[in-house]
């Protein structure tokens, strides 16, 4: 009973990690700076901490995928100029690694920001 | 108590994380954008696919006194429709700030000496070199020059529409390569814009052959170095034609005593703005040259290519004119270019403006020197250099008699200053010229307007729809002695000063000359009778080419002048492959030697993209230049020193075959001109082997291609191994990284009709299909044809977009 419980607020609260980085990527960024989501996933994580590893990595793979999607995209009307640009002054990066790089770049302290919540949020319960 | 100290941790290093990809936190020795604001999608650089350069839009624009429209045509060439020219002035501003704003930005860092805070300890020696040279105090002088005229008002605004294009920029609208760079251009002013210039001015007029010179007299000895380094040819085509006469009484400053060169080698120096393949081409023909009995006027800078642009390429209009031609981004005006009466352009007249004095000083505090036999106080200027990822470098730069002190050598005694006439505070409305251009429609219009032009000089070339063609050496010349200005001199005696400035009636200047042309190629102004001594970096096969082609035969039309712009054909080599086979035809040559001579025999003199002999031709002159030069290589690694010109090599080679520097010195036989050229010819054909064995084609545009860098030598930004016709010496002068920066023929018919190219685009985005849209076209020798008509319905095709500022 406990367990199952205790599975389903995780789902729960990870869902709502990832709605609230989801949501706000729709329109903070119209309004603030490129660190928009540093506060949403330290908030998110503090809020609705799951454990150190899983809140890390749902904001990572989130803004990864954003970054990385919407940089795609972008880039799709300027006929990969960008990425195959970007990859030459990087040291011939192979132009389809700078998505996955923006995304790297993006996720990186997107997870660090929610570890930082989730060990927030553990300190002020113990 | 673990989770305490974690999470403060893992905090601070998110912190510091962001800190550094914001780019706020700078770890020493590491030069990285700000990579967390550059790679994200919303506002970094993937957002630059370049459509913003052509969107259309509408805005209200309080500081304009009427409503104005930009029309932008299919090449992104914005046709600006003003009621005045102060709003005018505005809209350039915008524009030109909305295209090229890093290109504006970067080009005042570099003038400043500030590129070190931008690029790291890489830009340390640029900086050095450019505060050194004072041109930030210049900078600074020349504004306040400015401001005291009562045309400032229009630079005003010019500066009120860049700021306007800026103070409405978020970090997204911000240029490629400011994001990448970390860039957040400041407002502009006015200083920007006379940095910008005095920019200009140092690469057209920011060098001299002074050092070299000094070393080579003290190397030579007098009559050796006059030998070989004679001021003129025999061939001399001068801009101001040798049979104009030059009807006025010399005017001289105070009596001034004989000049004193510099008796000491002076070691290599930092100098490195170095005149190389700068230089330019420019001639008008009147109606009895002209096939439709109208004038044609034709221009192409050659300058440096890069890429966003040198030029910027525009339309402006009032209801007062309507002008058509190429600006300098970051300065009001059009350059070159031609109105509904008139044409206007200019090369580089390629005088030495440019002059250094030995300073001694009184110890090694290096704070006082010697002058007029009394101590005199240096003023001292500390300069800080802000260094990206590293430590601030501070410098001294000490300000003479004569100007800054511009090398310093090891012995902290003797230092060399540099009298610069860009340095010198504008007496007028400098500015005024190329704005005042646009609106003039008659000859007087334009000498009026152009009396005011200072720095660098420049020959102004004229055409006008009523018929007339002139040319005018324009600029401020300081009046010398003979051979003054050609060797570092000594700077302890203020009567080597210059004597004064040629008054502007006597510079050399010709309208409707008899052979109906006026030509400049950056040859010598004038014939040795012009009463005024002169010394520079003359040109001497460009000018005989178009000089040779304007006066065998008349009946031109514009097609034959894009043929001529875009001539390939080197009288250098017209003029050495005869004397090269007649030295060879002495010798007995094994069969693959024959098949080379048979090859240059046949050979047009064209630099062809595809040639081979362009390419053996070449090698054969660098070969045949080592092996007669060879007294000076023990010097070439310690001194700075200049081999004698290639038409003088030619001079020996047909009348001195047995001159003693015809020999070489490590052999124990005694070479004369034929072995020499015997000698080259073996060792060009073991280079060629060696080039092929390479892989490499030895077509001429594969041995030398043409590379077109962006300003931050970026690589991804630029355009290498570029496939052109052309060498220095030819019309079409391209080399390896300059060329024919704009191309432009007008002709003043009574409907003008013009054509243009330059090898860019106007876009400054590195991604928007404008950035290098024209450089096929140039590369090609194709021309565009310029919409110059009011009417916009009248265009080939319709306007890519419209913006509208309503007031």
């Amino acid at each position: 009973m406990q367990y199952a419980y205790l599975k389903n607020k995780i789902m729960t609260d990870s869902l709502k990690n990832i709605s609230l980085i989801g949501i706000t990527s729709l329109f903070m960024p119209l309004f603030t700076d490129w660190w928009w989501y540093i506060p949403v996933c330290f908030t998110g994580a503090f809020l609705w901490p799951v454990s150190g590893v899983k809140n890390f990595g749902i904001a990572f793979l989130m803004v990864f995928l954003i970054w990385t999607g919407y940089a795609w995209y972008l880039d799709l009307d300027a006929h990969m100029s960008v990425a195959a640009t970007l990859g030459e002054i990087f040291g011939d990066v192979p132009p389809a690694m700078m998505y996955p790089v923006s995304g790297i770049v993006g996720g990186i302290p997107g997870g660090l920001a929610a570890l930082s919540g989730y060990l927030w949020s553990k300190s002020r319960k113990n | 108590m673990h989770l305490n100290i974690y999470r403060w941790l893992t905090t601070l290093f998110t912190i510091l994380l962001v800190l550094f990809l914001n780019g706020l936190l700078i770890i020493p020795g590491v030069v990285l954008p700000p990579l967390g604001k550059l790679l994200d999608p919303y506002h970094g650089v993937w957002n630059h696919h370049g459509s913003k350069d052509s969107e259309s839009f509408e805005k209200h624009e309080k500081t304009l006194t009427e409503s104005a429209t930009v029309y932008y045509d299919h090449k992104l060439v914005p046709h600006i429709h003003a009621g005045n020219l102060e709003d005018l002035m505005f809209l350039q501003g915008y524009t030109e700030a909305r295209h090229r704003l890093f290109q504006m930005e970067f080009m005042a860092l570099a003038a400043a000496g500030e590129l070190s805070s931008v690029i790291g300890e890489k830009g340390i020696q640029h900086d050095l070199s450019m505060r050194r040279r004072g041109m930030t105090t210049a900078a600074a002088k020349t504004v306040a020059a400015w401001e005291n005229m009562p045309e400032y008002k229009y630079v005003q605004k010019y500066i009120d529409g860049v700021n306007a294009y800026i103070n409405q920029l978020n970090y997204k609208d911000l240029p490629f390569e400011c994001k990448l760079l970390n860039i957040i251009p400041e407002k502009w002013t006015a200083y920007k814009s006379a940095l910008v210039y005095k920019q200009m001015a140092l690469t057209l007029a920011g060098y001299s052959d002074d050092m070299e010179y000094s070393n080579l007299l003290n190397i030579l000895g007098t009559e050796k170095f006059h030998d070989l380094y004679p001021e003129t040819e025999q061939i001399e085509n001068p801009v101001v034609p040798e049979d104009w006469k030059f009807d006025f009484d010399k005017i001289y400053g105070k009596p001034q005593q004989k000049t004193a060169y510099a008796d000491k080698m002076i070691p290599k120096s930092f100098h490195e703005n170095r005149y190389k393949g700068i230089g330019s081409n420019s001639w008008s023909v009147n109606g009895k040259k002209s096939a439709s009995g109208a004038p044609i006027f034709c221009n192409d800078p050659h300058l440096s290519l890069s890429l966003p642009s040198i030029w910027f390429e525009l339309h402006l209009l009032t209801k007062d004119f309507n002008a058509y031609g190429v600006s300098f981004p970051g300065f009001p005006g059009i350059m070159i270019g031609f109105n509904e009466y008139i044409a206007w352009g200019e090369t580089n007249v390629c005088q030495d403006v440019e002059d250094l004095f030995l300073i001694e000083w009184t110890d090694q505090s290096r704070t006082a020197y010697l002058l007029d036999g009394k101590k005199t106080e240096a003023v001292l200027k500390i300069e800080k250099i802000d260094v990206k990822g590293g430590k601030t470098v501070l410098d001294t730069v000490r300000y003479t008699h004569w100007g800054p002190v511009v090398l310093l050598s090891k012995d902290k005694k003797h230092d060399i200053a540099m009298k610069w006439i860009a340095l010198e505070e504008p007496d007028m409305a400098e500015f005024m010229v190329f704005v005042d251009a646009m609106s003039s429609k008659n000859y007087d219009d334009f000498l009026k307007s152009s009396d005011r032009f200072i720095s660098p000089a420049q020959n102004f070339n004229f055409a006008s729809k009523s018929g007339d063609i002139a040319i005018r050496v324009n600029g401020k010349f300081p009046v010398r002695h003979d051979q003054d200005g050609r060797f570092v001199e000594y700077g302890n005696n203020s009567e080597y000063d210059w004597q004064g400035y040629i008054p502007r009636i006597q510079n050399p200047h010709v309208v409707n000359p008899d052979r109906n042309f006026v030509v400049s190629a950056n040859q010598r102004s004038t014939s040795r009778d012009y009463p005024y001594y002169y010394t520079g970096l003359f040109e001497h096969y460009r000018n005989r080419s178009i000089i040779d082609r304007l006066n065998a035969r008349n009946g031109f039309t514009v097609k034959d002048m894009m043929n001529l712009q875009t001539d390939a054909y080197s009288v250098k080599a017209s003029d050495f492959v005869p004397v090269l086979l007649n030295s060879l035809s002495k010798f007995t040559l094994s069969p693959e030697e024959i098949i080379w001579v048979d090859a240059l025999k046949k050979w047009d003199f064209n630099y062809h993209k595809t040639s081979r002999e362009a390419t053996f031709f070449d090698m054969f002159m660098a070969s045949l230049n080592e092996e007669v030069w060879d007294e000076f290589t023990p010097y070439q690694d310690s001194l700075d020193i200049i081999l004698p010109k290639d038409w003088r090599l030619l001079e020996l080679l047909k009348t001195q075959s047995d001159h003693p520097f015809f020999d070489h010195k490590s052999t124990l036989e005694r070479e004369n001109g034929h072995t020499s050229i015997l000698k080259a010819f073996k060792s060009t054909l073991i280079k060629m082997d060696e080039w092929k064995k390479s892989g490499k084609s030895d077509q001429w545009s594969v041995y030398k291609p043409l590379n077109i860098l962006h300003l931050t030598k970026i690589p991804a930004l630029s355009k290498k191994g570029l496939e052109a016709h052309g060498c220095t010496d030819a019309i079409n002068a391209t080399g390896k990284s300059y060329g024919p920066s704009w191309r432009m023929i007008v002709h003043l018919d009574k409907e003008i009709e013009a054509y243009g190219v330059y090898p860019g685009g106007q876009s400054g985005n590195p991604f928007s299909p404008y950035y290098a849209n024209m450089v096929g076209d140039w590369l090609d020798g194709k021309y565009h044809k310029l919409e110059w008509s009011r009417d916009i319905t009248s265009w080939d095709k319709k306007p890519l977009a419209v913006c509208v500022f309503k007031k």
